[in-house]
């Protein structure tokens, strides 16, 4: 028993959770937009719709479910595949390409 | 999504500062060859890294190129990954939650997709690496770096039940010639692949994953009950007392280009 209390005092220690504590208390301090568009946040909070996409990535962002081209809708917030209707939000600078959030955001038509 | 996707999601979006500061993660000799695979290819416009994590690779090979995309399942990976590349001067690294099994770019985007320390968690790999040769331009380079299992069914099921103790969403981590078939079969050319020995010290691999102390547990028992064979194959180091305290197992990195 004693070995068994030595190695969970010994995993007890998560040396790189504290250090990884540290990257994301100053990513939540200073929420700052970088030149990718894309603002650093505490995971916490919802990330707003929209936000700037490069219009290199743009080019080759398709639809995960048909491989068929997107059109960016809605001022920036949405890529919406006009095929089936799935719209993919974009959430502060990132795409977010699963299908089952292009279908839970589609649009009738 | 399925539930093994969404457990993965719970699993990196609790544990994602971890990946971005694990020393493992971070370096390794098999991210320096990585960098000197992608390094000595003639067209080097734009990268793609599955499965980010950290974008520790990512980091590693935007250099060498002209535009790089990184991919994750998680947002908080994602996100955690984005501000990491951010701090290390990298200004566009055009994050994208995506599946890696089904990816949502254009046919023939990239000239080098990787993916490295992440495969052992999809339930699908013969469909990522599908996915994997349909991006890829012709001529483009996918290099692939993730755990093995050695041969033996016993080796083999030994490494994937601490796996799966440690961290549920591990999916099953394959063998040399598992990834090989499965690479063949996506009618890739293998060009070479090298093995290297990762020995991984368990206090620091069960906190990383945050495993609960029953499933610790459970991994020490694996580890103190494991027969001699096992012993051998996994070069388990005890200490004085008896307790497990490391294991080593082998690393596959294997690069295959698409015709």
């Amino acid at each position: 028993m004693k070995n068994i209390g030595k190695i969970v005092a010994l995993l007890a220690i998560p040396v790189g959770l504290l250090l990884g504590k540290t990257v994301l208390d100053k990513m939540a301090g200073e929420p700052s937009t970088q030149s990718g568009g894309v603002t650093v946040r505490p995971t916490s909070d919802p990330a707003p719709l929209g936000g700037t996409v490069s219009p290199e990535l743009l080019e080759i962002l398709v639809c995960p479910e048909d491989k068929g081209p997107l059109e960016l809708v809605e001022t920036g917030k949405y890529l919406l595949n006009p095929r089936n209707g799935y719209r993919y939000p974009i959430r502060d600078g990132i795409p977010i390409m699963l299908i089952e959030e292009g279908k839970s955001n589609r649009v009738a038509g | 999504m399925d539930e093994d996707k969404q457990a993965i999601q719970r699993q990196f979006g609790a544990t994602a500062s971890a990946y971005v500061s694990s020393p493992g993660h971070a370096t390794g000799p098999d991210l320096e060859r990585i960098v000197a695979l992608a390094g000595e290819m003639e067209q080097r416009e734009q990268a793609l890294d599955i499965a980010t994590g950290g974008g520790h690779t990512a980091r590693m090979i935007a250099p060498l190129f002209q535009r790089i995309v990184i991919s994750d399942l998680t947002e908080p990976m994602l996100r955690a990954a984005t501000g990491f590349l951010h701090q290390q001067g990298l200004s566009t690294p055009n994050p994208v939650q995506a599946d890696a099994e089904q990816l949502p770019f254009a046919t023939a985007s990239f000239d080098l997709v990787t993916c490295r320390i992440a495969p052992h968690h999809f339930p699908n790999p013969a469909r990522f690496v599908r996915e994997v040769t349909r991006v890829l331009r012709p001529g483009g380079r996918f290099i692939l770096a993730d755990s093995t299992v050695p041969k033996s069914s016993e080796g083999a099921e030994w490494l994937n039940h601490l796996e799966t103790c440690r961290d549920p969403t591990h999916h099953r981590t394959l063998s040399v010639a598992e990834w090989s078939n499965l690479v063949l079969d996506s009618r890739l050319l293998i060009r070479g692949h090298d093995l290297f020995p990762k020995r991984h010290n368990l206090a620091e691999w069960l906190a990383r994953a945050r495993t609960p102390a029953a499933q610790q547990s459970a991994v020490l028992a694996a580890c103190t009950t494991a027969s001699p064979e096992i012993r051998k194959a996994f070069r388990l180091e005890y200490d004085d007392e008896g307790i497990p305290v490391a294991f080593t197992d082998f690393k596959l990195l294997l690069w295959a280009d698409k015709r």
